[in-house]
């Protein structure tokens, strides 16, 4: 059942996405971190590779990716970059309740243009008193002849300001049966951008708050029917979480190579604890191919649709996401002092790590819901 | 080794003062200290004020004489609100303290007084980038001309260079690659000016700047060099003792401060109806963040009291110190993040801030690798 090794055509494939993030990226990353910069020109390229598209069926003009290769092409993009590994990452969060609750009219209204990379894309979920208990979210959707008017206040959205269109989830009634999914036009009348967060990594991708007053959404976008939006993001996070690890994953991997560069070529001023270090890199190596399999294994689990899927994402979110974060505060430790400064890009690594641990369902959350696999609700 | 510390009522209405300050003259402006680098003077004015600089050092030069345990409270009370704030303090107290031990009857009239009342700013410049710390490694040369010795060479990493009227360098006095031949000097800015040849630019303490230096036929008499030519390395070794104390201190300021703030985070934050505090998960982080701390806290204030005591090997429970705490820090801070969900990543709270400050004293006064070999070599007695 399990897959143990890449095919030729996916290790080509993985191969031109790093030449391409590495292309990209590496003389822009310091800036990009620094600066806080969207670069729509690097954002340009990735679309135009199809990076932006990955999980858009191919007859609406993506690349119809299985969750399998969108990990792999993540990967590749966060050994370099954690920020536009979550332009490609968020990207694929806003298009998927769309994709799995959208009716044939919206799907080609927007995936096509979601493809080529017009339309960015975002998700509008957490609010200020919602974020671990989704189900608490207040912003409401009031049902009105022809449309819905939806007020209230979305927090920590990425993409706040750049995306053309989010996937919202908003009230229409009580309780967890009471959510309902929605497209949301950037341009709709009422939607504010509101408050732009400062970060201590991933500056590079934008985080603020959306405001809602008297906004007003058409019928013809509302995803499925009213309350169906639990389970559209329940099926968003299925798919997200294994690939929130694969940016975990890669963050680990793209830091253990430069530390172990970083350590063959400075043999001679590391020679006190060379053999502390060896242990070390050793412990990396073990946890981040522990990582890399468990992601792995998920994301074929879920691309045959096995039972197990929830349980194997939350796990794979969960460990990968550690190990990213003891990885990069290890690797700073090999660099010593030097490593402290923004000479190396391990502190900038470190800094953005600590978001995986938080978002896409913390990993508290993570081990409730493992929990609850496990034991039975 | 008696184990046994105990504080006296003046050493805690020290801690309880410099408590009250910090809070209410340095916490409305550490967010701004990190964001903009810049250190403000008010702050070492408060310092000054509450004799702050002067508590380790004897009456005769106008200190306090509590011992080095008092400035590891207050150390550690600053480093609770702002690890910039308390860097600031414990700079010239390692400075003081060895030229109290290492220097001249002159060196302690000219240099003391000052360092004490806060007037003095100082740094020691030990690290090269090339070499790092390493006695046997160091490379910045001083040539004996006259009565006077010549400079030259290359520091890096220096905190606090571009500010202070006076530094403690280290510097090779022959030429044969073994660890005895290093001195240390005493530099002040304003007889031979050294160069700032970069600014550092670095995850966290960011108001500290750490320079890389040039001494270029940097002249200066020979009643500057500190100790005998070739004295250097066992003063170096104890700049690194008396800064692994005091690295340990604003390490165990910054664990207990990310701990009390997340500690009230999640008493006020609601989530499935009920304070997260009272989800066992949480509270099972909490006591483990709790019991680090403590534990920590012990074993400073252990070697602390020893080295009061005049006992050495307080400077080895120092170095133990140094290593359980930053550790602890590190993984309290981040778990502080943890607990505070998406906002803990936020500048709007200090926790990510003090995650990057606790990285560093991981990293600084010989990483916790080089510590855990030297702790060894005490072990096994090599
Ligand atoms: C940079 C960034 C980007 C983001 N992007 C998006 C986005 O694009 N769209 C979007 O909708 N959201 C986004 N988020 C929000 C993110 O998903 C939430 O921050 C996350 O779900 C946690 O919610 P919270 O911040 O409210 O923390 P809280 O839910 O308040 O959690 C606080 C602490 O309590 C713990 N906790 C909560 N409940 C339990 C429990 N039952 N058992 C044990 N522990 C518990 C948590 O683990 C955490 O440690 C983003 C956040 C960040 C920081
Ligand atoms: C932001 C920043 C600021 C810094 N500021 C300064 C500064 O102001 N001045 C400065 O000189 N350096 C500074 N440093 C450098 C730093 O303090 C260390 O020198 C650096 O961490 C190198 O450590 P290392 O592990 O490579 O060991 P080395 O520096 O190579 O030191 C190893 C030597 O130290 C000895 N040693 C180790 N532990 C002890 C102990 N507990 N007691 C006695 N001897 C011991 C060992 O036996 C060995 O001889 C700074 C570094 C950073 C990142």
């Amino acid at each position: 059942m399990s897959q143990f090794s890449l095919t030729d055509e996916q290790k080509e494939f993985a191969g031109k996405v790093l030449d391409l993030a590495r292309r990209e990226l590496l003389p822009m990353s310091y800036d990009i971190d620094k600066k806080g910069l969207y670069p729509w020109d690097i954002v340009k390229k990735f679309s135009e590779f199809g990076l932006m598209g990955l999980a858009v069926p191919k007859e609406y003009g993506g690349m119809g990716c299985a969750l399998f290769d969108v990990c792999l092409a993540v990967e590749q993009v966060a050994s370099v970059d954690v920020s536009a590994a979550m332009w490609v990452g968020v990207n694929i969060g806003g298009l998927l309740p769309l994709l799995n609750g959208g009716n044939e009219e919206q799907k080609r209204q927007y995936l096509p243009k979601i493809a080529t990379g017009e339309y960015i894309t975002g998700v509008a979920f957490t609010e200020p008193e919602a974020g671990s208990d989704l189900h608490s979210l207040r912003t409401s959707a009031a049902r009105r002849s022809d449309h819905y008017v939806i007020n209230g206040r979305k927090c920590f959205i990425s993409n706040a300001g750049i995306a053309k269109v989010y996937s919202l989830l908003a009230r229409t009634g009580k309780g967890k049966g009471g959510i309902t999914g929605f497209i949301l036009d950037a341009d709709a009348p009422g939607l504010s951008v509101g408050k732009m967060e400062r970060k201590m990594g991933v500056r590079g991708s934008h985080t603020g708050d959306l405001i809602f007053e008297d906004c007003k959404i058409p019928f013809e976008k509302r995803l499925g029917d009213e309350g169906e939006g639990t389970g559209l993001a329940m099926g968003m996070l299925n798919f997200t979480r294994p690939l929130i690890g694969a940016q975990a994953v890669g963050l680990a991997a793209g830091v253990f190579e430069y530390t172990l560069e970083y350590a063959r070529e400075n043999k001679t001023r590391l020679a006190p604890c060379f053999e502390i270090i060896k242990y070390k890199l050793a412990d990396m190596a073990i946890r981040i191919e522990g990582a890399r399999q468990l992601v792995y294994q998920t994301a074929f689990l879920a691309d045959s649709g096995h039972s197990d899927t929830g349980k194997f994402s939350s796990m794979a979110k969960c460990f990968a996401t550690d190990t990213a974060m003891d990885v990069c505060i290890e690797a700073v430790s090999v660099f010593g002092p030097r490593g402290y400064t923004s000479d190396y890009s391990v502190e900038r690594f470190m800094r953005d790590a600590k978001i995986l641990q938080i978002y896409e369902g913390t990993n508290q959350i993570q081990r409730v819901t493992i929990a609850k696999a496990l034991l039975g609700r | 080794m008696s184990g046994d510390y105990s504080l006296t009522d003046e050493q805690k209405m020290v801690r309880d003062t410099v408590r009250r300050m910090a809070q209410e003259k340095i916490a409305p402006l550490a967010a701004e200290i990190d964001d903009t680098g810049v250190f403000p003077s008010v702050i070492r004015e408060q310092f000054k004020e509450l004799g702050l600089f002067g508590l380790a050092f004897p009456e005769a030069y106008g200190g306090s004489e509590m011992g080095i345990l008092s400035s590891a409270l207050v150390l550690e009370e600053i480093g609770r609100i702002c690890s910039s704030s308390a860097i600031i303090c414990a700079a010239p107290i390692t400075t003081g303290l060895l030229i109290l031990e290492y220097g001249s009857d002159q060196q302690k009239k000219s240099f003391i007084p000052g360092i004490v009342s806060g007037n003095t700013t100082t740094a020691v410049a030990l690290f090269e980038t090339d070499a790092g710390s390493d006695p046997e490694r160091i490379a910045t040369y001083a040539e004996k001309a006259g009565d006077r010795y010549v400079i030259n060479g290359k520091k890096g990493l220096v905190d606090l260079a571009d500010e202070a009227g006076l530094i403690i360098v280290f510097a090779r006095t022959k030429n044969s690659g073994k660890p005895q031949d290093i001195s240390a000097f005493i530099i002040e800015k304003d007889l031979t000016p050294w160069s700032i040849e970069r600014t550092v630019e670095k995850m966290g303490t960011t108001a500290i700047h750490a320079c890389e230096l040039v001494f270029e036929g940097c002249a200066i008499p020979q009643k500057n060099r500190m100790g005998e030519e070739g004295g250097g390395q066992i003063i170096a070794a104890r700049a690194r003792g008396l800064n692994c104390i005091l690295a340990a201190a604003r390490g165990l300021g910054i664990a207990q401060g990310a701990l009390d703030y997340a500690l009230n985070y999640t008493k006020e934050r609601v989530q499935f109806g009920r304070p997260i505090s009272s989800f066992q998960g949480i509270q099972f982080m909490l006591a483990d963040m709790a019991a680090l701390v403590e534990t920590g806290r012990y074993l400073l204030y252990k070697a602390c009291a020893e080295v009061d005591r005049g006992q050495a090997e307080g400077y080895y429970f120092g170095a133990m110190a140094k290593c359980f705490i930053s550790d602890a820090a590190m993984k309290v801070a981040t778990d502080a993040i943890q607990l505070l969900g998406g906002y803990g990543y936020m500048k709007d709270h200090p926790v990510e801030r003090m995650m990057r400050d606790a990285k560093l004293i991981q990293l600084v006064e010989g990483t916790n690798y080089t510590q855990h070999i030297f702790l060894a070599e005490g072990l096994l007695g090599l």
